[in-house]
Order: structure tokens, then sequence, then C-alpha cells
């Protein structure tokens, strides 16, 4: 039987791959093809560090971009970027600068060339960009109050990224690195900076990040659950620290938000009630009401990024803007500036003479 | 070798690499037509044409890019749906129209306890198929599965399994590779 077997497949084998050879000689062909691109992409793309490569520990936010970089990083494709002897990317330096944009990796321009990231692309008026990968708003506002003296008569930007700064204000670490956070506080303020437990060791808990917890963790923000009252008062907190320092710092700030992109289309909306996001409770202008309202309380401008962004402006597989998103973001701050200039009271002239010395030299 | 389909993919390095590629086969055509004809300065032809279509690649990138995904889409993919299609018949040719011939090998008059011919599972049997988590592929590699199928039509009685090898290689060839996981996956810092 075995061999029966054996006798009538091996001919009928034979047939069959004859009549196959068309498919093979088709397969070798995109194969090769394939193949050789593969090789030669191989060969031809630059060498590329990953996130984990771009910072170092810092005392007293958790980590810091490394200065002096001058590399390319991988998103969806690789790009390039440098950055300055303090860490921060831009051609400006801060004490030059008109605008101080603090944020994070949105602020850092992650995922963006040198050529089109928004600090470097309107040369009329100067733009430091003092963002950070992976930064809350705890490390932005310990940032503001190390950099106050600098921030004088300046504009402060503060970008708030909707997808997880909120939520991560309140957790000690960013996967193993370690962050400044906020805890409710026993003492006369609501709520307090926790920095003791920062330390270049490895945080031994790690809560693995992937895409159903970010569903999760966007759901938790944007609907009205215990976790977006707690995480909206400590944003409350952190946003009248900052007032606080650019009022003593004479510098005027602006908050602005920078949406989630899978809020931005009723596909990714489709993929968060998919997830377990309630059609009913889930409102995907809740954190911008929320943070819109804090702002009045203190008269402070906010712009909401919802009105100004969207879809396209941002990279298809990433939460980072893509080219046409840096560009809309450099108009922006300067639609903002013009606007802060026109409403800023107007100096005395004793004001200006003080702060510009050598004019005082030629009066 | 590699898979047939083209990564999916924004990098810059696989658009240029797949184009080169293009170019440099077009280039080579061109050449070859060119010289089957007698015509003058085949390899010239062909270095200037691979040239110019190298460069449109750096000069009209998101047009090249049109052509990246069109050609898993409208070549690739078709074509390895119509060879999946013509493949699996002809391993069924085999199966049924040439092996089935032979007919099957019945055990007649039932088991020892009560007529049914059922046997309990056990993997000691020499029949039995190795459990599919002990062909984790990509940790023992990517041809292990045909030491395993190997295996399997000797110990089994089924030799003649052996000759749909090839159709299997084929089958596999033609099937898309399961998504890559890239290193931006794993930033999910923002």
């Amino acid at each position: 039987m075995r061999l029966l077997r054996i006798f009538l497949a091996l001919p009928a084998a034979i047939i069959a791959l004859l009549l196959a050879l068309p498919v093979v000689a088709g397969l070798l062909i995109l194969g090769v093809i394939a193949t050789l691109a593969n090789i030669l992409s191989r060969l031809i793309e630059p060498r590329f560090v990953t996130w984990q490569e771009l910072i170092e520990f810092h005392p007293m936010v958790g980590w810091i971009s490394k200065p002096n970089l001058n590399t390319r990083a991988l998103v969806d494709d690789l790009f390039h970027f440098t950055t300055d002897a303090d860490g921060w990317r831009g051609k400006t330096n801060l004490t030059d600068s008109e605008i101080v944009v603090f944020g994070d990796s949105h602020a850092f321009g992650y995922g963006i060339d040198e050529k089109y990231f928004f600090a470097n692309l309107d040369r009329r008026v100067e733009v430091k960009s003092l963002g950070v990968i992976s930064y809350n708003m705890v490390q932005e506002v310990l940032w503001m109050r190390e950099l106050s003296q600098h921030l004088k008569n300046k504009m402060v930007v503060w970008l708030v990224f909707l997808g997880n700064d909120l939520g991560d204000n309140l957790e000690p670490a960013q996967y193993h690195y370690r962050s400044p956070f906020l805890r409710e506080s026993k003492g006369m303020q609501p709520w307090e900076i926790v920095t003791t437990h920062l330390d270049p060791k490895p945080w031994p808990f790690v809560f693995r990040r992937y895409k159903e917890t970010n569903y999760d963790r966007l759901t938790k923000i944007y609907s009205p659950t215990f976790v977006s009252d707690r995480a909206f008062a400590a944003a409350e907190y952190l946003i009248t620290e900052a007032f606080d320092i650019c009022n003593r710092a004479a510098a005027r700030l602006t908050v602005l938000t920078i949406p989630d992109p899978m809020i931005l289309s009723q596909a990714g909306l489709n993929t968060l009630y998919a997830n377990g996001a309630d059609s009913k409770t889930f409102d995907p202008n809740l954190p911008d009401k929320k943070i819109r309202s804090i702002c009045e309380k203190l008269n402070l401008p906010f712009v909401s990024g919802a009105g100004h962004f969207g879809i396209q402006d941002y990279k298809q597989y990433d939460s980072h803007w893509n080219k046409a998103g840096h560009k809309r973001m450099a108009d922006l701050l300067s639609d903002l500036y013009e606007k802060h200039q026109r409403t800023c009271r107007p100096a005395t002239i004793e004001a200006v003479l003080n702060d510009n010395p050598k004019l005082l030299a030629r009066i | 070798m590699s898979s047939i389909f083209l990564p999916t993919t924004h990098r810059r390095a696989a658009l240029r690499g797949f184009w080169i590629v293009i170019s440099l086969v077009i280039g080579l055509i061109i050449a070859v037509a060119i010289w089957g004809f007698n015509g003058p300065q085949p390899v010239g032809a062909g270095v200037l044409t691979a040239a110019l279509l190298t460069s449109t690649v750096f000069a009209k990138e998101d047009f090249v890019w049109l052509l990246y995904e069109g050609w898993n889409r409208f070549l690739v993919q078709p074509f390895a749906g119509i060879s999946r299609r013509l493949v699996t018949s002809l391993c069924y040719f085999i199966i049924f129209a040439a092996v089935g011939r032979a007919g099957a090998h019945f055990r007649k008059g039932g088991s020892r306890q009560g007529g049914s011919i059922w046997m309990k599972h056990d993997l000691q049997v020499p029949n039995a198929l190795p459990a599919p988590a002990t062909s984790d592929h990509r940790t023992s590699g990517q041809f292990q599965w045909i030491r395993y199928y190997l295996s399997w039509a000797g110990t089994s009685g089924n030799g003649w399994a052996i000759t749909l090898l090839p159709f299997l290689l084929i089958l596999r060839a033609c099937s898309r590779p399961e998504a890559e996981q890239t290193i931006f996956d794993i930033y999910t810092l923002f």
C-alpha cells in the first residue's frame, strides 16, 4: 500500500511541478528583486539610535536629552536631529529667544528632521523649545522654576499632550525611568511634587505599555471617572504653579493642548469604543473643557489644539506631528506671538532702558 | 531568500533600495534590447537609463512611494493569490486524484473493547504529529517545520507526502510574512 502510494504520487508530482513552472519562475523573479532591495536598503540606511540612547539621568527631573547630539532615530522613518550643549533642540538659544516652548516629545520634535522642526521653521520669531521625550507636566514645571530667570519678558507656551501627560503626572516612573510626580498632600497645599525617589537605578515596578493599555488610558481621561477627576485636579495645581512662576518672572504663559490623534477621526473613536470606551460618557472635548476652565480662573490664555490640528498633521502610525503638523505649529506660534505683542501692556520708558543698557548708553 | 512581498514600511532606505534595484533591472533590459537589435552603446544606454531612473527617487519621492505600494498591491498580491490557488489545486490533484486511487486502509473488526475504532490520543503513537507548540519557528529556525514534516512522513508510513514538499514551499513563498516588529513599536512614551 505504501509503495503503491509512492508510485502513484511520484509521476503526479512531476506533472504538477511542470505545471507549476511559471509560478516558480515568477517567484524567483519577485523573490530576487525583494531580496536585493532588502539587502541594498540595509546597506544604504544610516546608523540610528534607539530613544533610550537619547536621554541620560538628571537628579532634578529624572532625565534629560543628552547634550551635543547629532544623530538619527527611528519613528516610522529615520529622522535627523541635533541638541545643544544643554541637551535642548533647536537653532536658537534660550537667551535670544522670544518664545519659549515647554513640553514633552512633541515639543522636542520627535520624529521630524531638523529642517522641518517647528522651532526652526519661522525665523521671524526666535523660538526655543525646551522639550524632552516622555516628560510629564511636573518635570516641565520644575524646569520653569529652574530657568525662570531666563524667561523674563518672553512668551512661554506650554504644550500639554492630552494623550498621556495628564495621567503621567501621577505616576512615579515612565517605563523604568523614575520621574517626578504629584501626590495628594496632607499639608497646606493639596498636592506636592515628589522627587525623593529619583535615582539612576531602574524603577522596579514596570507596567508594559502597549496599544490596548493606551486605549484604556485615553478612555479614563476622556470620560468623567475617578482617574480623570484626579488628573484634572493635579493639572490645576501644576498650571497654577506655572502661572505663578511665569508671573514672578514677568513672562506671559499660554497653555496649548495637543489632542491625541485617536480622537481626531471617527476611525480612532470607533477603535476606542471597541476597546471599552462608552460612547455615552466618552467626551473628546472633556480635557479641553477642564483645562480651559482652569485657565479661565487664572485669566490665563488657553488654546485648544483640537481647533488647529487635524489627523492629517500627525504621522500615520505614530502620535507625533508630521511635516504639516510642525508647519502648523510654527504658524500657530507666530499668530500667538503677534497677539501677545498686541495685548502686552506697553512697557514704561524706564523699564525699556533698564533692560537695554546699550540703548541707555547711547542716549 | 526573503519574502516576495516588499516590507510595509515608511523607511526611505527601503524605498530607495527597491527603486535602485528596479532602475538597474530596467537599465539591464534596455541594454540587452539595444544589443539584441545591434544598436549603438547598449551598455552606456543601460547605465544612463538606470541613473536617470534612480534620480527620480530623490526628485519625486512621493511618486515613487506610489509605485512601491503599487508593487505589492497590484503585482505581488494578485500573483501570490493566483499562485496559491493553482498550487493548492495541484496538491489536491496529487492527494486525491493520484494517491487516492490506492484507497485507504481501515482496520476491520473494531477495537478490543466493543465496536469502535477510535483510539485514545497518545503522543507515543508513531502516527501522531508533534504538538504545534514545539514548532516555534522564531526560536528554532524558519525551516524547522520541514524536518518535522519529513520525520512525520517517514514514521507514519506516509512517505508519498514528501512529493508535496516542493508545493508546500511554493505556498509558503506566496504567503505574506508576519508583520515586522519594528523598533518604533517599543517606544510608547510621548
